[in-house]
């Protein structure tokens, strides 16, 4: 049993499966914006209604009053997307771009987080890889001599968590409602079919290219007397191996903190490094001199 | 690439002119228009269509009258101006022209 909703095409009554009609909203919704700007926007609207109201007649018979989704789909595919003009192309594309923007506000995004999210959030605010911040938030920690773990905790407690899916949007502010949720999956979902086809081939192409070098290696590996265990090469993990280093340097700072033995052996690293460094320095002015 | 694929934007380019051309012949209504086009290399949707109807008649390329038809609601029937007669000859001329340059540079000389 599916819900129905009723609606009202250019003067023509349709009943609609309840998620044909959000794609059916949808789709006048982005028909009505691609033609923002158009001064005959209200009637070329009418005259889509329309023309989805014909399509929807063969629907119908006698036995049949509702539309389905499926059906919905169908004629929103029949359609076809509508496009602007071509000279109001260039304009409608920059009030797209306006229109995905958001309100923004920071979050702590405990998606993907190490600690409390708040690089996630500030990554997300600003719009940059979460590895950037956290390198950043690092150097920080280190130039402020671990001062900056305090402002750390104080944004951790004070900016609040991205808990809702619309203050998750927020966060990067992308735009939430509903409709425009559902238009963006739509969206992007149609680009997907449009690529989909170049984007399969091109995996094609990687596929094949891979599968080859796979071969080559295994050839070089059985000359060089390796046997078939050998295995292709992988790239290894960079983000894994960088948040190890981050999370040992934590460590390392805790204890150089703490803990005296390792205190110590910090402080003696330090210095060998400084009379290595200084000797160094000694021997090129030598060098140069002489 | 084949040729319909290399050609895409140039019969998007053209889509007017064959719009143009349909009604030139014959007065129609979009729903026509869509099913002359349908079995040419020009097939269009309706999404692209209404704009474009729109954009002709705003130019003054294109006119329309309403006219009831026999099942169901009245249709709008397009027509070409006297602009839009003497819009798609000019268009026709120079399509000749380009052909008859492109004709000219193949001949082996």
């Amino acid at each position: 049993m599916n819900k129905i909703t009723g609606i009202n095409l250019n003067g023509n009554a349709y009943q609609l499966e309840e998620p044909g009609f959000v794609s059916l909203s949808t789709y006048l919704a982005q028909a009505k914006a691609h033609l923002a700007g158009n001064p005959d926007q209200e009637e070329i609207m009418a005259d889509l209604e329309q023309a989805i109201a014909d399509k929807f007649q063969r629907f119908l018979s006698e036995h049949k009053t509702v539309i389905t989704e499926s059906e919905v789909t169908i004629v929103i595919g029949e359609m076809g997307p509508v496009d602007g003009d071509d000279a109001e192309a260039g304009a409608s594309g920059t009030s797209d771009e306006s229109q995905t923007a958001g309100p923004k506000r920071l979050y702590r995004v405990q998606k993907g987080e190490i600690i409390g999210g708040v690089a996630n959030g500030v990554a997300a605010y600003f719009n940059v890889d979460v590895l950037i911040v956290r390198i950043i938030f690092v150097l920080l920690t280190i130039f402020t001599s671990g001062g900056f773990i305090f402002a750390y905790i104080i944004a951790m407690i004070f900016v609040p968590l991205a808990r809702t899916q619309e203050e998750q949007a927020a966060a990067s502010g992308i735009p939430f409602n509903a409709e425009e949720l559902i238009a963006r999956a739509k969206t992007e979902y149609a680009k997907l079919g449009d690529k989909s086809t170049e984007w399969r081939s091109q995996f094609r192409n990687l596929r094949k290219e891979h599968k080859r070098q796979e071969q080559q290696y295994r050839k070089w590996a059985q000359k060089a007397k390796y046997n078939k265990h050998y295995q292709y090469p992988s790239h290894g993990n960079s983000f894994g191996q960088l948040m190890g280093l981050l999370v040992i340097s934590f460590f390392m700072w805790l204890g150089y903190h703490h803990v005296s033995v390792i205190h110590d052996f910090l402080d003696a690293a330090w210095n060998l490094w400084h009379r290595v460094a200084d000797q160094l320095a000694q021997f090129v002015v030598d060098h140069d001199n002489g | 690439m084949n040729a319909s694929e290399r050609f895409a934007s140039l019969r998007k380019g053209l889509l007017e002119f064959a719009v143009l051309s349909t009604i030139s012949s014959h007065e129609a209504y979009a729903a026509d228009i869509l099913a002359t086009l349908s079995s040419t290399d020009f097939q269009t949707q309706e999404g692209t269509l209404y704009p474009l109807l729109s954009k002709l008649r705003r130019e003054g390329l294109l006119e329309y009258e309403w006219r009831e038809s026999e099942n169901g609601p009245p249709r709008k029937y397009y027509s070409l101006t006297i602009k839009g007669e003497s819009e798609l000859q000019a268009t026709q001329a120079y399509w000749k022209e380009l052909i008859s340059t492109l004709k000219s540079l193949s001949v082996k000389r």
